[in-house]
Order: structure tokens, then C-alpha cells, then sequence
């Protein structure tokens, strides 16, 4: 049985499909964000979380590491640090959800940049999902993900062969 | 030496999710800088030119027959709110626009509120505006939940008239 979950967990099939799926979730969330900062300021100031200082600076970095993350997912590059750091995201958002329901709060999500829908429970599995998905990226992938993987055994095979002369 | 190079892969790893934070603050810092509709980095604490007025200036606006304006988001909206209030939630601001507009001429007092000090909704459109023409903005700090606490008059539903 544990012999299963690990293999599970290390399994390159399912951390591809799963890159795939957060990656595009990531991509998909920050587009209408990066349209629309002051809107996605006010969201997240509605949580009341964020000290009011620092809320545009969140509102201005935010959407680009959701898309930055999601995009070094779908092409691998840097697989397991995006793994990293989308599971830190999803992290976050799930505790922000989690808070904002705990405190009875009606605001919009905010997290696909929707503006009427108002937060509730199965935000919160969402959430959930992507953070789980997150670890077995993180877990599973290659740190440098394949293009290094592939730039540093071009490089090895290069010198081999320029050793070999 | 497998134990090191693990560590070192995990080091590795760290080091590019910090990479990633950094280069996607920097992107949206330039970006930010670039675009027309840029964030002032610091959110200002209050705008000028808005007035703030509390539960008694209200009640007096309010029996003047001012224009009350909801900043929530609809679902709270319906669930109750200031009586004759409109419901303008912020972030459907432009597309309401056309309709507030008709309703409610530039020099018209207009009361904006949501659920509370701490709600910005309120505050911003108040900004938003007087940026785009309304003169005559006041918001109503202590907003929906002291009002229905005072024991005031409240509604339920949709006939704010604005309501999309």
C-alpha cells in the first residue's frame, strides 16, 4: 500500500498530466488579473488580509507569477520550482478562502478575476486540488525540468566527445 | 554523496521558486509602470474630495431622499440592504455606468457604502466617481451593518432599479 502511494507520488505520467492542468488553471486565472489590476486590487483588499499598503504591490506581482508558474508547467521549464511555488499559491489562496469563510465574509472570489460570484465551499476544494497537484509536481519533477536536463547532457556529451579527441 | 546531491537539487530548487517570485515582481512592477492604467505602488490611505460622513448625516441624507449606492457584490445586495439603495458593486461599475448615469445627474448627492470601515469597495467607487463626472460623493463609513443594527429601514431583493 505504501509502496503504491509512493509510487504514485513519484510518477512522471501523472506529474505531466498534472503540470498540464495546473499550469493551465494558473495561465487561465491570471489573464483577466493582468487586464484588470485595480479590480483584482479590490478583491483582494476585500479579504481584508493584505495590509492596505501593500495590497496594489500584491495586486501588481501576483497575476505575473500565476502566469509565469503556470507557463514554466506546461513547458517543464523549471518544473519543480513552479511545482514550488504553485503549491505555496495554492496554499495561500486555500487559507485566504478558508478565513474568508470562516469569517462569514461575502466578497468574490477574485481568483479568475470573476466579479459577481461570491466565495463559497467549493472554492475551497479547488483550492485543495491544485495545492495537492502542487506537491506531487514538486515531488515527482526534475529540478531543472527538460530543457536544462536536455542543454546539460548536450554539454556532457560534448565533452566526452571533444575528450575523446 | 547521493545525500548531498539531494540537498543540493532541493537548494537548487528553492533558489529558482525564489527566481521565479523575483522575475514575476519585476514583471508586473515594469508592466505596471508601462501601462496608462497603472496602480500607484502604495495604495492612498483615503481619496480627497470624497467626504466620510457617519450614521447620523446618513439617516438625514437618507430622509432627503439622496441616492443611496451599494458597493457590495449582488448576492449581498439581496440578501438586504439600505432601503431605495442601488446596487452598484464595484467591480460591475462600467457596465452600470450608462444606467447610473441616467439616474443620477453629476451634481445629485450620491451616498456609496458597503459592509464597514474596513470594506474598500465603497471608498473606490467613490474615487471611481468622482473621477468620471459625479460631483456630490459621500461615503458612509459604518455602511450596512450599523444601519440594520440602528434598527432602519432595510430591503430585501432586487428593485434597486440598477440592478443588473
Amino acid at each position: 500500500m505504501i509502496r503504491v502511494c509512493r509510487a504514485i507520488i513519484r510518477d512522471r505520467r501523472l506529474s505531466f498530466v498534472l503540470r498540464m492542468l495546473v499550469g493551465m488553471t494558473l495561465v487561465l486565472a491570471s489573464v483577466d488579473k493582468l487586464f484588470d489590476a485595480r479590480g483584482f486590487a479590490d478583491a483582494v483588499a476585500a479579504y481584508e488580509l493584505v495590509p492596505r499598503i501593500l495590497v496594489n504591490l500584491v495586486a501588481i506581482a501576483l497575476p505575473w507569477l500565476e502566469l509565469l508558474t503556470g507557463v514554466a508547467l506546461l513547458t517543464g521549464f523549471g518544473a519543480r520550482a513552479a511545482g514550488l511555488v504553485a503549491t505555496l499559491l495554492a496554499t495561500v489562496y486555500a487559507v485566504a478562502v478558508v478565513s474568508a469563510l470562516a469569517r462569514g465574509m461575502e466578497i468574490s472570489c477574485g481568483c479568475f478575476g470573476d466579479g459577481g460570484a461570491a466565495l463559497d465551499r467549493g472554492d475551497v476544494w479547488l483550492r485543495v486540488g491544485l495545492l495537492a497537484a502542487g506537491l506531487q509536481i514538486t515531488i515527482a519533477e526534475r529540478a531543472l525540468g527538460w530543457p536544462a536536463t536536455a542543454g546539460t547532457r548536450f554539454l556532457a556529451g560534448r565533452r566526452r566527445r571533444s575528450q575523446q579527441r | 554523496m547521493s545525500k548531498t546531491r539531494t540537498t543540493s537539487g532541493w537548494a537548487m530548487t528553492v533558489a529558482m521558486a525564489l527566481a521565479l517570485i523575483g522575475l514575476a515582481a519585476l514583471c508586473g512592477l515594469v508592466a505596471n509602470a508601462a501601462s496608462p492604467e497603472g496602480l500607484p505602488l502604495v495604495a492612498p490611505a483615503a481619496t480627497a474630495g470624497v467626504r466620510h460622513i457617519g450614521l447620523d448625516a446618513a439617516i438625514d441624507a437618507h430622509a432627503a431622499g439622496t441616492a443611496f449606492l451599494d458597493a457590495r457584490v449582488t448576492r449581498a445586495y439581496r440578501a438586504g440592504h439600505i432601503s431605495a439603495a442601488h446596487s452598484v458593486p464595484y467591480a460591475e461599475r462600467l457596465e452600470l455606468e450608462d444606467r447610473l448615469r441616467a439616474l443620477v445627474a453629476d451634481d445629485d448627492a450620491i451616498v456609496v457604502y458597503c459592509t464597514g470601515v474596513d470594506c474598500p469597495a465603497a471608498a473606490r467607487l467613490a474615487d471611481w466617481l468622482l473621477r468620471n463626472g459625479w460631483r456630490n460623493v459621500a461615503v458612509f463609513d459604518d455602511g450596512y451593518p450599523v444601519w440594520r443594527a440602528a434598527g432602519l429601514e432595510v430591503e430585501r431583493g432586487d428593485d434597486g432599479g440598477i440592478t443588473p
